[in-house]
């Protein structure tokens, strides 16, 4: 993570300065990233939109009202480029390969990667709201301020909203032997 | 089964968002509930689970294939500001309406989603084809798919070649969404348009075809994403688009 004087970063980059820009897309290119990748549950199209986004954060820089926060503006241009992607990727795509069967070995046999395995294919079972939320607490590390910030909803209601996700991806990790002895 | 408020409450133990006095009051209500204990037990296990999910570095090199595309391309500015995502209120006060939207806007999508064509050979000269482009390569499991773009006085054409072996789908996304009724003219070979959106199309092709493609509105302002299946593989990326004739 660079950090810097980020409206100047910002300033310098909208008067064309690329250096500038790279720096920028420096600090906040693992938040994207790892929203894309935990969204989409693909490395190569977390890449592809990753790159998508700071093209669109380039291109629209001007736009952005410098009273509010880079991360929140680049945040939502990330998030709407991820759904619009899932989007267009469902019309398309057949049933994924990835999702397991029942069959998931020995009781009670879960090592750490298997785990987060099971834990990104129950992910992406979840509607896409419920995902983000879970995403930003727990994978991205925000506190519910930050995520009331990001989505405009207020603490309490990210609070309640997490607790429902959580409980729904918890029974489709369940669904898959989670926690079974 | 546990009370739903005591449920919470155990949530808000175990995400730092109890405040001193209600993890207090929790703590105190586990020290004598053994299904209360049990659950906290469950719960933790749930938590590490979540932890589990590690925050990945960023793909080696997407700074620099960013600064590439800007710099290399030319791509610039648009007042317009970047599309965000909507707040959930007003998207659900204008549902109804972005139904009906939807509804037209998506007919051509669903014109091919419903019967797609099927492989067809296609034939004869691409228009603009001596023209001057910028050509990318990429490599998906057996086949080489090569991308050239070039325009002629009125639009932009992606111009592919697919070598190789095997069968490809070929996506792409973007083209200021002018994409909805693919213009898909021979070469040679055979082609299938797949489906097709307002701001997105997926081809199939077998390697040995040779077509073009109308990407009418692609431009600085408005990128092309390509992506490429091949059996398990995957490539892609932004497409590179040679300058309007405006210079912009």
């Amino acid at each position: 993570m660079i950090e810097r004087d980020e409206p100047a970063l910002v300033a310098r980059a909208l008067e064309g300065d690329t250096g500038a820009f790279g720096d920028i897309v420096e600090s906040h290119q693992g938040v994207v990233y790892n929203l894309a990748l935990r969204m989409l549950n693909d490395p190569e199209d977390a890449r592809d939109v990753s790159q998508v986004v700071f093209l669109k954060v380039w291109q629209h820089l001007g736009t952005f009202d410098k009273r509010g926060r880079l991360f929140s503006w680049i945040y939502r241009i990330a998030l709407n480029e991820t759904l619009n992607f899932r989007r267009r990727r469902r019309r398309h795509e057949e049933l994924d390969e990835s999702i397991p069967s029942d069959d998931i070995g020995p009781a009670g046999a879960f090592d750490a990667d298997r785990t987060s395995a099971l834990v990104r294919e129950a992910l992406m079972e979840l509607k896409p709201s419920d995902r983000e939320l879970v995403v930003m607490h727990h994978v991205l590390r925000l506190s519910h301020r930050e995520i009331g910030e990001l989505a405009r909803l207020p603490e309490n209601t990210v609070k309640s909203r997490l607790f429902t996700a959580r409980q729904r991806l918890e029974a489709r990790l369940r669904r898959r032997g989670f926690g079974r002895s | 089964m546990i009370p739903r408020d005591r449920e919470r409450a155990l949530h808000a133990l175990l995400d730092g968002s109890a405040t001193p006095a209600e993890r207090e009051q929790t703590e105190a209500w586990l020290a004598g509930s053994p299904e209360g204990r049990q659950r906290r037990a469950e719960l933790d296990a749930l938590f590490a689970a979540l932890g589990s999910l590690p925050r990945e570095s960023a793909p080696e090199g997407l700074r620099d294939d960013v600064m590439e595309a800007i710099r290399g391309r030319g791509v610039s500015r648009s007042a317009r500001p970047a599309q965000a995502a909507w707040s959930r209120p007003r998207w659900a006060l204008l549902a109804p309406l972005a139904v009906a939207v939807v509804a037209v806007i998506a007919f051509p999508w669903w014109r091919h989603a419903l019967g797609p064509d099927a492989l067809r050979e296609v034939s004869g000269s691409i228009s603009g084809a001596a023209a001057d482009g910028v050509t990318s390569r990429w490599h998906v499991g057996d086949a080489t798919v090569s991308v050239r773009v070039f325009r002629d006085d009125a639009s932009a054409f992606a111009e592919f070649d697919v070598s190789g072996g095997g069968t490809v789908e070929i996506e792409l996304v973007g083209a200021g969404g002018s994409l909805a009724d693919p213009d898909v003219r021979g070469g040679r070979g055979r082609v299938q348009v797949v489906g097709a959106g307002r701001g997105s199309v997926v081809l199939r092709a077998v390697a040995g075809a040779r077509f073009a493609l109308a990407i009418p509105a692609a431009g600085e302002d408005h990128p092309v994403r390509i992506s490429l299946r091949s059996g398990a593989h995957r490539a892609g990326g932004v497409l590179p688009v040679p300058p309007g004739r405006g210079g912009s």
